[in-house]
């Protein structure tokens, strides 16, 4: 039967050993990291096959050959005395599977399993020996905090499951194997606490992951658009983490998460937008900080997106409001400028895109050179020459300093600041206030699996706002933990 | 998608708030004008009553759903009169909006600009539901609040007792101050067309409205009185002038905070007008563009002429303002839908 | 649907971009104070505007200048006036942040003045609002070199003026809501310019003395129009009747010896009693006196006497002046009539003037420490 790597998932593997290597072969094609060998188990003829780099040469010499060249039936040993060998009398390795079809042999084979094909057996066995290379457990990358847990996921999904399953030694805490990607076939897992979660919700979630068609998902942000509800919205309803103690603290609301190999960053819904505003050192700090932090929190996000605009929208259309002091400063500043206050406004906020832009991407090497250059160009040399006012220079900055409070949002808060500046430009605190309602309505609009998105603040839920302007003594949290089937306005 | 009686208050409340810090009444400055308000207060409670009787026998019908339940040319004869009605609310309120925004703006941004804008962030709200318009009619009420309680503080060591006094009304008077009232409360016949969004008890988000209405808007008369004094006749939009006066150490004036908070609450008000009439073509309507256009109509038919007007003449026509209104709340706030009651019941015993 | 919304994108980009804010900082000037004189052709008004005497965008206003020029024009209406000052300078006119509006006494059409600022849609109402026997545009480009701007350091002038009880509190809303409520009836505080002595060491060096203001009694506004100067002791006597002392100096003469103490209001209670010819106004008036040093119980009792005393002498003169006289009503007298029996009050609406004519008024001060 003619095999290839468009047909071979159903296909079952043949008895004959030669064919099955005929077969390997021809689905494999001329790939250099195929090691196939022949090898003879108490008399018996197997096939090894194993990708290169994929397995650890230790386990495999120490756990599977030895054994293997150690058993001896005392004569040629028939193809069931060696399955049985192999699946019943010998460890070798905890995870130990069954493949029947060459579906299974290459999900396994490069998920850094090892195949032992039995001669005259239509069955292999799959050893887990992995000992390809991955990353060590470090600190998570995407924020960091003083107080909490210093380990974050890394790209392998085993150990992923593991950093989760050591904070929660509960058998509720679930762990459900799925693959996505018709070509990657990436291996993924929905996390979930069984007497927290809500079945309707992992079901849901169960059911979009399956949905998804794509050839091949190598990070969280495939899968994420998937999760989210169907209409375009600003907000992301689907949380990202690398921290595994964030992560546990959600599976802990009824949250839902899911890992995937091959990235460190998890997914969790549903979520809401408070939940941007929350760390882990608020559950390690006093209460009286955290309520400060909090609230500073909530002030820079507000100053991130629309500090700019309304500025700009004060200066333009309505420097009445300002302080007298204030605006004849403003005056003084603004008079030799060339451009409007909304112009100067657009430039500078583009430069430090850019500048921000170029300090993620550039190697660094030369970051320090371009610290000095923004700081040079932007900061002394185009107030100096008048091109930008100082005002301005102090807005923009506190604003793109408040951007990095809350990290998780800065996508919403680059483009939000931008539209901000537009339309204080162009239509005043009118403008302001028509855009702030519109974006208001849409995020108030916006469901993360039915749960509203702006819950606790709207709809209210007085038991969830324990933990939103402050945060409740552990002593009163722990009387009525809440999940998010608590919150109002939610329709499981 | 239903909502909670709390926020079936709150969307009503800043409704009614919208038109409040608009405009008082330009007759009188005294507190007389609180004890025709007060009773207006009472009126339209009562006014709540069919609402009340039709949700609790068909609480997932509209007024009009259950007309075209009685008899389909009925239904049909008022889904017309309704819809008209409610553009011409959309007219009505957003003329005020644009009288005002001349009048305390000027020139600042042209004036058929602010109405287009102010249509289109209305149509998306009512594009968006009633859930969307609910919740954030909350987050608006807590900037509201913010901003009545920084300009009462500011505003407060002004207060001149002197300038409160009451007086005595004759009955035209009052009958003036009760149907001016009454005029401005078109969420009587809102409130018959939201119903179906409901999910709690109804009379909590009635009568909740109607007190914190009574509470909140004699307040704000009073401060307003207690300020502004004489000044009050110089400026039909006393509650602007009050924010015109507050002088914080952070903010000069407060002038277009308020501009700020009332656009945001002009956006829902109007966004209402269009909600109302969804119930009836939301379950039937599925493409999305027709949906888009459906919720749109209020806003075309009673936005056009609005803008066209806005171009022509400043002014407002009271006769609009006071007569018309007044009536036509009575008929199809409290009237017809009485009507409709008695008609569903009457058909559902004969079936 | 995405076309549309990129094209109303680029509209708003373009339209932002092209510099239509109609006040943007380039384009208005900032008026600080406004004088307004009679002339020939109708008014003849000064706006005080501030000038950035910085160069370049980092150099902050130089508090050592004064920072301020004066531009004026004559015109029939101040409207007008007002448009042939932007044509000269070439900026918008911009009244938000506008501290004080000087009139002068030869000005006989008030109502102009304040239906202008009162309409406005910028105007601030806060201004303090003050009338000159001389000419207001004097007073406008009077050279304080003390504070960011003059008319910053005018307006201050005035607070503390109001707080001692010299000036009559003047904000721009409170003297309209007045005028309206009884019958175009007002009072403004009276402002001069003098020079300042100077120094001997500065007179030697040759440099110009100093000009400053001073609060010199009020000004009557009735039916509209100015009519007479009050002195300071009749301004005190209004202050203290309506509760706006917030620390006056007062000196004693106790036995020959002189103590200084300072008063505060603390209440005021009114009472209206009426019969057929006579209105009488009952206001219970509560201050608080500090010394200004220790003072026995004995002491105390001869202070508050003397101070009580001392205050009624100040109302008595100011209600002779004010209403006996001039029948004009600057103590909130037809609004507690008003307020207390508005029957009363409505049955002499239209004929205000001879209800002031019937109205007393009687004081009880009550001194506290």
């Amino acid at each position: 039967m003619q095999v290839d790597d468009k047909n071979y998932s159903h296909i079952l593997l043949p008895k004959d050993a030669e064919e099955f290597k005929k077969m390997l072969k021809e689905i494999a094609g001329n790939t250099m990291d195929l090691n196939i060998t022949d090898l003879l188990v108490s008399g018996h003829r197997c096939v090894f096959v194993a990708a290169e780099g994929m397995i650890s040469t230790e386990a495999l010499s120490l756990l599977v050959f030895r054994p293997l060249m150690e058993f001896d039936t005392g004569g040629v040993a028939t193809a069931d005395e060696v399955y049985t060998f192999l699946t019943a009398q010998s460890i070798m390795t905890i995870d130990r599977q069954e493949v029947t079809t060459f579906g299974e042999l290459f999900t396994q084979l490069f998920s850094g399993f090892a195949i032992i094909f039995i001669d005259q057996k239509t069955t292999a066995v799959s050893l887990g020996i992995q000992g390809y290379e991955k990353r060590g457990v470090e600190s998570p990358t995407s924020g960091s905090n003083i107080y909490g847990a210093q380990d974050g996921f890394i790209e392998a999904l085993r150990t992923n499951v593991s950093l989760v399953r050591r904070r929660i030694k509960s058998p509720k805490l679930k762990f459900e194997l799925m693959q996505v990607g018709k070509t990657s076939k990436t291996d993924i897992v929905v996390a979930y606490i069984s007497d927290k979660a809500d079945k309707k919700i992992v079901n849901e979630v169960k059911r979009r992951l399956k949905s998804i068609t794509l050839d091949t998902v190598f990070s969280s942000g495939y899968i994420e658009p998937f999760l989210e509800s169907g209409r375009k919205t600003l907000f992301s309803s689907v949380n990202t983490t690398d921290r595994p103690d964030s992560f546990c603290i959600k599976l802990n609301e009824g949250k839902v998460g899911v890992l995937i190999d091959g990235t460190p960053f998890a997914l969790i819904v549903p979520t809401i937008f408070m939940e941007a505003f929350r760390t882990v050192d608020d559950y390690t700090s006093r209460r009286f900080y955290v309520t400060y932090i909090r609230l500073i929190k909530y002030l820079s996000f507000f100053l991130a997106i629309s500090l700019p605009g309304i500025y700009v929208a004060v200066a333009s259309y309505h420097p009445e409001m300002l302080s007298h002091r204030l605006l004849l400063n403003l005056l003084a500043a603004e008079e030799a400028t060339p451009y409007s206050v909304t112009a100067e406004a657009l430039i500078i906020t583009v430069m430090y895109e850019i500048m921000r832009e170029a300090g993620i991407r550039l190697p660094k090497a030369v970051g320090g050179a371009v610290s000095i250059v923004g700081a040079l160009i932007i900061g002394d040399a185009a107030v100096t020459s008048s091109l930008i006012s100082a005002p301005l220079l102090i807005i923009i900055g506190l604003t793109a300093t408040a951007s990095f409070v809350i990290p998780s949002l800065n996508q919403q808060t680059s483009v939000l600041r931008f539209v901000y500046i537009i339309v204080g430009g162009a239509f005043g605190l009118f403008g302001i206030s028509i855009l702030s309602v519109a974006v208001i309505a849409s995020t108030c609009e916006l469901t993360s699996f039915t749960v509203p998105y702006t819950a606790p603040i709207t709809p209210v839920t007085k038991s969830a706002l324990r933990d939103v302007f402050s945060r409740s003594s552990f002593k009163r949290l722990q009387r009525t933990s809440s999940t998010v089937e608590d919150l109002n306005g939610t329709d499981l | 998608m239903k909502i909670s009686s709390w926020q079936l208050l709150l969307i009503l409340f800043l409704s009614r708030l919208f038109t409040t810090i608009t405009f008082f009444s330009l007759d009188s400055f005294s507190a007389a004008i609180l004890l025709p308000f007060c009773i207006s207060v009472f009126v339209e409670a009562v006014l709540f009553i069919p609402a009340i009787l039709l949700y609790r026998k068909y609480p997932d019908e509209n007024l009009l759903i259950s007309a075209f339940k009685t008899a389909k040319p009925f239904g049909t004869v008022l889904t017309v009169i309704y819809g008209v009605f409610l553009s011409f609310l959309v007219f009505k309120t957003l003329r005020f909006f644009l009288y005002f925004f001349s009048s305390a703006f000027g020139d600042l941004i042209p004036i058929v600009l602010v109405g287009v804008l102010l249509l289109i962030a209305a149509a998306f709200i009512a594009h968006l539901g009633i859930q969307a318009a609910a919740r954030s009619a909350s987050v608006v009420f807590a900037f509201f609040v913010a901003m009545l309680v920084i300009v009462l503080f500011a505003t407060a060591p002004d207060f001149e007792a002197e300038n409160y006094y009451t007086v005595p009304l004759s009955t035209s008077s009052l009958w003036q101050g009760i149907s001016d009232g009454v005029s401005r409360s078109d969420e009587v016949v809102v409130l018959v067309l939201i119903m179906p969004y409901l999910r709690d008890k109804i009379c909590k988000a009635v009568y909740g409205f109607s007190g914190a209405k009574l509470i909140v808007i004699e307040g704000i008369i009073t401060c307003c009185m207690l300020l502004l004094g004489g000044y009050m006749s110089a400026s039909p939009f006393s509650f602007f002038t009050m924010c015109k006066y507050a002088n914080t150490a952070f903010i000069e004036r407060l002038d277009a905070v308020y501009l700020f908070v009332w656009t945001c609450m002009g956006a829902i008000k109007l966004s209402l007008y269009s909600i109302a009439l969804k119930p009836l073509y939301e379950n039937v309507v599925t493409d999305k563009s027709k949906l888009l256009c459906l919720s749109c109509l209020p806003f075309i038919i009673g936005g056009i002429p609005a803008l066209i007007f806005s171009c022509k003449s400043q002014m407002i026509i009271p006769f609009l303002d006071i007569h018309v209104t007044f009536y036509a709340i009575l008929l199809l706030g409290f009237l017809l839908p009485l009507v409709v009651y008695f008609l569903r019941r009457c058909k559902r015993e004969k079936n | 649907m995405k076309r549309i919304s990129l094209f109303v994108c680029l509209l708003l980009i373009t339209s932002c971009l092209s510099g239509c804010a109609p006040k943007s900082p380039q384009k208005i000037a900032v008026v600080h104070a406004v004088g307004i004189d009679s002339s020939d052709d109708g008014f003849e008004v000064s706006f005080q505007i501030f000038r950035a005497s910085s160069s370049g965008s980092q150099t902050p206003i130089d508090p050592s200048q004064t920072n301020v020029e004066v531009i004026s024009s004559t015109a029939k209406t101040i409207e007008n006036a007002v448009q042939k000052c932007e044509t000269q300078i070439g900026k918008t006119l911009f009244f938000g942040h506008n501290q004080l509006l000087v009139i002068s006494e030869d000005i006989e059409d008030l109502y102009s003045c304040f239906s202008f600022f009162a309409f406005v849609n910028d105007s601030s109402i806060n201004m303090v609002v003050a009338a000159t026997d001389g000419k207001a545009s004097d007073i406008i480009n009077c050279d304080i070199s003390s504070g960011t701007v003059a008319a910053e350091t005018m307006k201050e002038i005035f607070e503390i003026s109001a707080d001692d009880g010299y000036a009559v509190p003047s904000e721009f809303m409170k003297v309209v809501s007045t005028y309206i409520d009884t019958d175009a009836t007002a009072l403004l505080p009276v402002v001069e310019k003098r020079a300042q002595a100077i120094s001997d060491k500065a007179k030697e060096s040759g440099e110009p003395a100093q000009d400053a203001l001073e609060i010199n009694g009020a000004a009557l506004i009735t039916d509209g129009g100015f009519g007479e100067t009050l002195e300071k002791e009749d301004v005190l006597g209004i202050n203290y009747f309506l509760g706006n002392i917030n620390g006056s100096d007062m000196v004693i003469d106790l036995n020959g010896e002189d103590i200084s103490v300072k008063v505060k209001s603390v209440n005021e209670v009114a009472g209206v009693k009426s019969d057929d010819n006579e209105i009488t106004i009952q206001k219970e008036i509560t201050v608080r006196v500090t010394p200004s040093g220790d003072v026995d119980n004995a002491t105390k009792e001869k202070i508050s006497a003397a101070v009580e005393k001392e205050i009624e002498g100040y109302i008595t003169g100011a209600t002779q002046k004010t209403l006996e006289q001039n029948g004009a009503d600057v103590m909130n007298l037809l609004r507690i009539v008003r307020q207390r029996d508005y029957s009363l009050y409505e049955s002499y609406s239209g004929n205000l003037s001879s209800l002031l004519e019937k109205i007393n008024v009687s004081t009880l001060v009550t001194a506290v420490f």
